[in-house]
C-alpha cells in the first residue's frame, strides 16, 4: 500500500489504512511529541490526540507529494503538544527585551550520539526548549514561533539565545570537543 | 555562524532519531487499540449553534420581563366607573363643604398623593382637643352604589412605598354615613367640653380642579392658581387660619 492509496482509504474511514499510516509514523511523531514534553505518558497521550485529530481531519489534507503528509502530521502533533504545555501553564513565558545574540561556540557533535542530544534539549526549561524545538528542529521563523506561542519577537529570540547557551554548556560538559 | 552548523548537526541527529535508540518503550499496539477505541466512538454533536442562541434569548427575554414586572409601580386597577360623590352643600346644609356640586371620579393614576397614614406625628396622632359634637338631623343618605376605592399607592420622594401586597379595599364613606348615627357636625370647640376621643387613620389626598390626584408642589401650585380643591383635615383652633373654614371631607380605614 502506498502513502497516497493509504490516504484515500483513511478518507473513506478505512481501518487497515489508518493502521498503515499509523504505523508508518507513529514513533516519529511520538519522538516529536517527546522532545516537547517529558513525560512519556503525556507524550503517548499527545501522540494519539494528534493522529485522532489527523484522521477526523484528513478530508481537508490535500497529498502533494512525499513528505507533504509528515509534515502535516508533524504540525498537528506540534499544535497538540504546544496547547498542552498551555493548558498545563508550564509555557509562561516572560516577555523579555532581546539583547542580542550570545556568542556560540561552533564546532562537532560527532562524539555525542542522538540520544545524549535529545536528552539535553529535554533538560532545557520549557520555555527555551519550546522556543528551540520550533526554531531549531521545526524551522519556524521568529515571527512565526511569536504568533503561536502569543509571546513578541524579541522573547524569542531571547529565549532562543538562552537555551543556545545552556545547551552549548551542556554539551561541553559532556566532552565534546569544540572546533574554533 | 559556527552556532548554525551546529544546530544542524543537533536537528539532523535529532530527527532520525527513533524510540529505540532512544531508549523509548513504547506500547505501539496498545496505543493503537486505544486510538481505534477512540475513532469508533460517535463523535458527541454539540447542540446547534442557534438553539443555544435561542435558549440565551429565551432566559434573557425571561429576565427582563421578570425585571420589568418588578421595577414597574403598581398600576391602580380600580375601575373607573366607581363614584365618590361630595356631599352638595345646596342639598345637605349639615356638611360644609367649599365645592360646588361634583362627582369625583377616581381614575387610574393615584400616584400624587400625600400619604399622611405613615406618619406618626400627624394628624392621627396629634393631641386632639375636645370639641363639642353637635347632633343635627340624619341627613338621609341615598342609596346608590356604594363608593369603593382602591386605595392609592403612596409615590412621594419622602415615604417610602409599602412592599406590592393588595391593599385592602377602602370604602369612601362619608361623615354622615358613619355608624348609622345623626350625620354630625364638627366645630371646633375653644372650651374643653368631655366627648369620647375617636382616633382616625387618615389620608389627605390633594385633588386639583378634574379631581385628579396631585402631589404637594403641584397641590401649592394650583392653590396658588385657585384651581386645587383643598382639604384640611381636623385643624385645631389653635392653628386655624382666618380664611379656614372646616371641612368634613376625609378618607377613614375601616
Amino acid at each position: 500500500m502506498t502513502e497516497e492509496k493509504a490516504i484515500q482509504g483513511c478518507k473513506k474511514q478505512d481501518r487497515i489504512s489508518q493502521k498503515f499510516l499509523y504505523d508508518a509514523y507513529s514513533d516519529g511523531m511520538l519522538m516529536v511529541c517527546v522532545r516537547y514534553v517529558k513525560n512519556l505518558p503525556d507524550a503517548e497521550e499527545l501522540m494519539l490526540n494528534g493522529f485522532f485529530s489527523f484522521f477526523r481531519s484528513i478530508d481537508r489534507f490535500v497529498y502533494s507529494g512525499k513528505g507533504s503528509l509528515v509534515a502535516w502530521l508533524k504540525k498537528i502533533m506540534v499544535n497538540e503538544c504546544l496547547m498542552f504545555l498551555r493548558k498545563n501553564g508550564t509555557l509562561r513565558l516572560v516577555e523579555e527585551e532581546y539583547a542580542g545574540d550570545i556568542p556560540v561556540d561552533g564546532g562537532s557533535l560527532n562524539n555525542i550520539n542522538a540520544g545524549e542530544i535529545l536528552k539535553m534539549v529535554t533538560a532545557l526549561p520549557d520555555g527555551y526548549r519550546t522556543v528551540f524545538n520550533l526554531f531549531v528542529i521545526e524551522g519556524y521563523g521568529h515571527k512565526e514561533i511569536a504568533a503561536m506561542l502569543g509571546i513578541t519577537e524579541g522573547t524569542s529570540k531571547s529565549q532562543l539565545n538562552k537555551g543556545r547557551a545552556i545547551l552549548q554548556q551542556l554539551i561541553k560538559q559532556n566532552g565534546c570537543y569544540y572546533e574554533q | 555562524m559556527n552556532s548554525n552548523t551546529t544546530e544542524e548537526q543537533v536537528k539532523q541527529k535529532i530527527e532520525s532519531l527513533t524510540t529505540l535508540q532512544a531508549g523509548i518503550v513504547f506500547g505501539h499496539e496498545d496505543a493503537w487499540d486505544k486510538l481505534q477505541a477512540r475513532l469508533d466512538a460517535k463523535p458527541v454533536r454539540k447542540p446547534l449553534a442557534i438553539f443555544r442562541l435561542a435558549a440565551v434569548a429565551a432566559l434573557v427575554l425571561g429576565i427582563i420581563t421578570i425585571a420589568i414586572m418588578y421595577l414597574q409601580p403598581k398600576q391602580n386597577t380600580a375601575s373607573s366607573d366607581v363614584m365618590a360623590t361630595l356631599p352638595n352643600r345646596a342639598t345637605n346644609p349639615d356638611v360644609m363643604v367649599s365645592l360646588p356640586n361634583h362627582d369625583i371620579r377616581i381614575g387610574q393614576d393615584h400616584r400624587s398623593i400625600t400619604d399622611s397614614f405613615h406618619s406618626q406625628n400627624s394628624i392621627s396622632s396629634a393631641p386632639v382637643k375636645p370639641h363639642h359634637i353637635k347632633p343635627s338631623a340624619p341627613h338621609p343618605i341615598s342609596p346608590g352604589p356604594q363608593p369603593i376605592v382602591q386605595v392609592p399607592q403612596p409615590t412621594t420622594d419622602l415615604v417610602p412605598p409599602p412592599a406590592p401586597t393588595p391593599g385592602p379595599v377602602m370604602k369612601v364613606v362619608h361623615i354622615n354615613e358613619l355608624g348609622k348615627e345623626p350625620a354630625p357636625v364638627y366645630e371646633f370647640a375653644d372650651k374643653d367640653i368631655p366627648h369620647p376621643h375617636v382616633m382616625f387613620k387618615m389620608k389627605v389626598v390633594h385633588i386639583n380642579n378634574l379631581l385628579k390626584p396631585i402631589n404637594q408642589d403641584d397641590y401649592l401650585r394650583e392653590i396658588q392658581n385657585n384651581t386645587a380643591v383643598h382639604f384640611p383635615l381636623f385643624r385645631r383652633p389653635s392653628d386655624r387660619q382666618p380664611n379656614d373654614q372646616p371641612r368634613t371631607f376625609f378618607r377613614i380605614n375601616l
